[in-house]
């Protein structure tokens, strides 16, 4: 059990900075999941925490007590890879029993430990087995048994489910939230999918371009995202950006969009715009609805997709001045029809408003 | 595309394959159990008389073909040469043997160290492992002589050996470390967290998942030094060191020689390999098979 804790941690590969002035800490016990685009440095963050990266500058502390310089066997924490990394001329047995062994534990103490992590993990009539007579989710699996065995204090996965189809990734993604449930140890979790840190983290650290753009609990991300690219980021689909002109008057603030001039949100007091600033207005798919044509602020639109998910739809819709389809989620049995001309309303209190910066400046 | 080859062609191929290869070995195997006189005598059918094993009795006893006891026989076709084949496999296989674990023991660590770290000089040092073998044999004929004389290994097997080695080495280090960088980092990165040093990693991981490579390599090194001439002749001493090849050369120089017992000879020079051949390939073909079957 141990806390992991970054002090304005830094690595350069050569002119390359990976990552920049990273300063998280991650309690005990918490499941903490980076994640970004490919090559925003979460990858690099977690292998700097391994040990397989030597940290170029900034202080890394696990439990308490500085690891810089401790080496990677050393520091009490085990690694799930992405491609799992087993030893393909070693049985299942062998392979989650391996670090041990080298630690030279008896072979009896080695074999209840091996036993009790397959129990966890259900594998035990795959210990006999070489990996190559396994399937994506039974390695998988012996991937995470080989770390449990050794009883980290810190558990690292390296986008472990990324080689998996989506149905088996799903399942271990329940699997892995209960792992953690059981063990209580702490974990830190790398991906690119959305889903999989909204869905596993109790905190989520989103990084782009080594730095750290936000991090929180993911409602707390979802909610309130701090800048365009976190609000881009999260949530499926994602959400829809619209290019507005901030309009000030007596009758209240308003924003129009920015190409057809059309009004589409009316602001509440005390949103910090100035008359004429150029304000993107972020809304998400789910909280568009569909009005008359006499609503008032309704903007007109036409259907150029449909996609049916069964409990809900997706409609693509363009809308004059706009040069993206805007997305539109529909819950329950929508009757629409590709071609359709439709009205949507945004709502003022679930809009995102970003200045020119992409920074947050608060909700309608 | 289509998928596979024609087997017309295929099988054309095979066949142009096995008359290169095999052919000879057949011919030798003919050669050697039919007497020179039918040999040499258009008229008579091949087997005529059946199966005539005396010149193998020769080469391992000494005691002469009946047809060579005659007053009137050519007594040196029978080359005494022939008398060394047996003892002179046995130092061709001390010495081919030597040759392959020395290229497996020094190849295969330094092949890893290649494909895995990064030290000052690595770039150079491997251009020049890899560019040694395009320097002509002949060319190091004499200088090599001249080290070996200093050393005091003239005419002894260790010479022999330690230039086969030499002579395998870029070899098997370019094959191994191909094989090594070809291996998934990520399996070294768990090692190292699984308490490994590096040498345990080399030891424990990396050679077992060598092994198939490990094998072609050594049977490379092996065959490599079996066939070897040159250095052979030039370093070899008496008749009691002299390596297979050495041996055969001096058989073939006879102009007088028998075919009967030439052949012989040379299929005799032959067994160890084919039997080699067939053990070692069978273990090394299925573990590239089991390699090959990931997903």
């Amino acid at each position: 059990m141990a806390s992991v804790e970054l002090k304005n941690v830094a690595k350069s590969f050569g002119r390359v900075e990976a990552v920049r002035d990273v300063s998280l800490t991650v309690e005990d016990r918490e499941l903490v999941v980076f994640v970004g685009p490919s090559g925003c440095g979460k990858s690099t963050l977690l292998r700097m925490i391994a040990g397989l990266e030597e940290i170029t500058s900034g202080e890394l502390m696990i439990g308490g007590k500085p690891m810089n310089a401790v080496a990677a066997a050393d520091r009490g924490i085990a690694m799930v890879f992405q491609s799992y990394a087993l030893y393909p001329h070693m049985t299942v047995a062998e392979n989650m029993g391996f670090a041990l062994k080298m630690l030279g534990t008896e072979k009896a103490e080695i074999d209840r430990k091996v036993a009790e992590a397959a129990g966890v993990l259900q594998i035990e009539e795959l210990l006999g087995r070489k990996p190559r007579e396994l399937s994506g989710g039974q390695r998988q699996r012996v991937a995470i048994g080989r770390a449990i065995v050794r009883q980290p204090d810190v558990f690292l996965f390296d986008e472990p489910l990324s080689n998996l189809d989506a149905g088996l990734r799903a399942q271990m993604r329940v699997e892995i939230a209960r792992l953690h449930e059981r063990l209580r140890t702490t974990m830190i979790y790398v991906t690119h999918d959305q889903v999989e840190a909204m869905t596993l983290a109790d905190r989520i650290v989103i990084l782009n371009r080594g730095r750290i753009e936000q991090q929180g609990s993911p409602l707390e991300l979802y909610e309130k995202p701090a800048n365009r690219f976190v609000a881009g980021f999260l949530g499926q689909p994602k959400m829809n950006f619209i290019p507005t002109i901030a309009g000030r008057s007596q009758a209240g603030t308003t924003l129009a969009i920015a190409v057809s001039g059309r009004t589409v949100l009316k602001l509440g007091e005390g949103v910090p715009v100035t008359d004429g600033s150029e304000i993107e207005l972020g809304v998400r798919p789910d909280t568009i609805s569909i009005a008359g044509p006499l609503a008032d602020l309704a903007v007109p639109g036409r259907i150029v997709v449909v996609e049916h998910l069964g409990g809900s739809s997706l409609l693509y819709v363009q809308v004059d001045g706009l040069d993206q389809l805007l997305t539109v989620e529909q819950r329950g049995k929508a009757d629409f029809a590709k071609g359709q001309e439709i009205n949507l309303l945004f709502d003022t209190g679930q809009s995102h408003l970003f200045d020119g910066g992409g920074s947050r400046i608060g909700s309608g | 595309m289509q998928r596979g080859l024609n087997p017309f062609l295929t099988f054309l191929f095979a066949t142009l394959i096995v008359l290169f290869t095999g052919g000879p070995v057949i011919l030798s195997l003919i050669g050697s159990v039919v007497p020179d006189r039918i040999l040499l005598d258009s008229s008579k059918a091949l087997f005529s008389e059946g199966l005539n094993f005396e010149t193998y009795r020769y080469v391992f006893t000494g005691q002469l073909p009946d047809s060579y006891l005659a007053e009137t026989a050519n007594r040196a076709m029978i080359s005494d040469a022939a008398r060394q084949v047996p003892q002179s496999l046995l130092n061709s296989g001390i010495i081919a043997f030597s040759s392959m674990v020395l290229n497996l023991l020094i190849g295969a660590p330094a092949a890893y160290v290649f494909a895995r770290y990064v030290f000052p000089g690595k770039k150079l040092t491997f251009m020049f492992l890899i560019l040694s073998p395009l320097v002509p044999a002949v060319a190091l004929v004499t200088p090599v002589y001249i080290m070996l004389q200093t050393l005091g290994l003239v005419g002894t097997q260790a010479g022999i050996i330690l230039v086969h080695t030499a002579k395998a080495l870029p070899f098997t280090v370019l094959i191994l470390s191909v094989f090594f960088r070809k291996m998934p980092a990520e399996i070294f990165e768990a090692a190292v967290l699984d308490h490994c040093s590096r040498f345990q990693t080399f030891w424990r991981i990396a050679l077992p998942l060598a092994l198939p490579s490990i094998g072609a390599t050594g049977l490379f090194a092996f065959m490599l030094s079996y066939s070897e001439y040159m250095f052979s002749m030039v370093l070899s001493g008496d008749a009691a060191t002299r390596p297979v090849s050495v041996v055969m050369a001096a058989l073939a120089r006879n102009t007088d020689v028998s075919w009967s017992l030439l052949n012989t000879a040379i299929f005799i020079a032959i067994v160890p390999t084919l039997v080699l051949v067939v053990f070692v390939w069978r273990f090394v073909v299925e573990g590239l098979l089991s390699g090959a079957v990931k997903g």
